[in-house]
């Protein structure tokens, strides 16, 4: 009797492990752009993303702050900095047949200016822009690495 | 053997085994006394005793019974080593579970806590329409627009500041 129960019980662990992926590490990575009309100097290793940014905005400068590529956790919480006085919270909520639902939120001085829940799937990029950064704005790229 | 040689025959076995009480040894010690064929027949049987003795004697000291017993000792002791592999199948032998008829209900068991748990993002994600790729958003502090290039598979979500009115779009 206590094997059957053993049994049953390790079955629907199982089972419900392997559809969620509850344990699964999503490789996720996030580019923090600077765009300004302040020159033409376009970052060498934005040219991919240029032409979308291109046909979406105007400006004639985007330069690479950084170039994050994050291992995310199902539910669990990575805080980054942003320039300048800002942070971003991502906290990815569910992982299935590669697309991934992450919560981002963007904080200015532990006031919430941005919640937002997004999905990623492969080769979509989802950019948040608008915060100011000296003469140009802040620009946030998503994307899953898969 | 005279008439009484018959009777006490049977206590003349006894008497040569060393089981005969007090009464019967006396009877026995005073028939032999006065019987000639009794005491020969006594001594016979000693002999016979002592022909049989000897060999089982002799075999006895040959074999070294200590050596047998540590043997035997070592024996009891000797406990198989185990591999990983049976020490695995031993622990987790689920070879009495395949004889009963659990699997059925146990994978329906498992089924309906499944669809229980996962019920509701089946009823959510019915229609054939694709998800959107912004499922929420709520900004406090700013104005919000999402604007999609589908064949490119890029989203925008663009905050405004307090002081703009457009953003440098295209």
């Amino acid at each position: 009797m206590n094997k059957t129960l053993l049994f049953i019980f390790l079955l629907i662990i199982f089972l419900s492990f392997s559809s969620q992926g509850t344990w699964a590490q999503i490789p996720t990575r996030l580019r923090i752009i600077e765009a300004s009309n302040v020159g033409t100097m376009v970052d060498p290793t934005l040219r991919e993303l240029h032409h979308q940014l291109s046909s979406l905005f105007r400006y004639t400068s985007y330069r690479l702050l950084r170039d994050e590529q994050l291992q995310l956790v199902l539910r669990q919480t990575t805080i980054l900095p942003l320039p300048p006085g800002r942070s971003i919270e991502m906290t990815p909520l569910k992982f299935q047949a590669n697309t991934a639902e992450l919560r981002v939120k963007i904080k200015r001085d532990r006031t919430e200016i941005l919640d937002t829940q997004i999905r990623l799937d492969r080769g979509r990029t989802v950019l948040i822009g608008g915060p100011r950064q000296g003469e140009g704005v802040i620009i946030l790229a998503f994307s899953l690495m898969l | 053997m005279r008439r009484d040689c018959s009777s006490i025959s049977t206590l003349i076995d006894k008497y040569f085994d060393q089981e005969t009480s007090q009464g019967e040894q006396e009877v026995v010690e005073k028939h032999l006394r006065e019987c000639p064929a009794c005491r020969e027949r006594l001594k016979f049987m000693g002999e016979v005793k002592l022909a049989l003795q000897r060999p089982v004697m002799e075999a006895s000291e040959k074999e070294t019974f200590p050596w047998v017993w540590e043997k035997i000792e070592r024996e009891i002791r000797f406990k198989p080593r185990w591999s990983l592999w049976d020490f695995v199948k031993r622990r987790f032998d689920l070879t009495p579970l395949i004889g009963k008829k659990i699997w059925i209900p146990a994978t329906v068991v498992a089924t309906l806590l499944l669809l229980l748990f996962y019920s509701a993002p089946i009823k959510k994600n019915s229609s054939h329409l694709p998800l959107p790729v912004v499922e929420y958003i709520e900004s406090k502090t700013n104005n919000v627009m999402i604007y999609e290039l589908e064949n490119v598979k890029v989203t925008v979500i663009w905050l405004f500041e307090e002081s703009e009115i457009d953003p440098s779009a295209s």
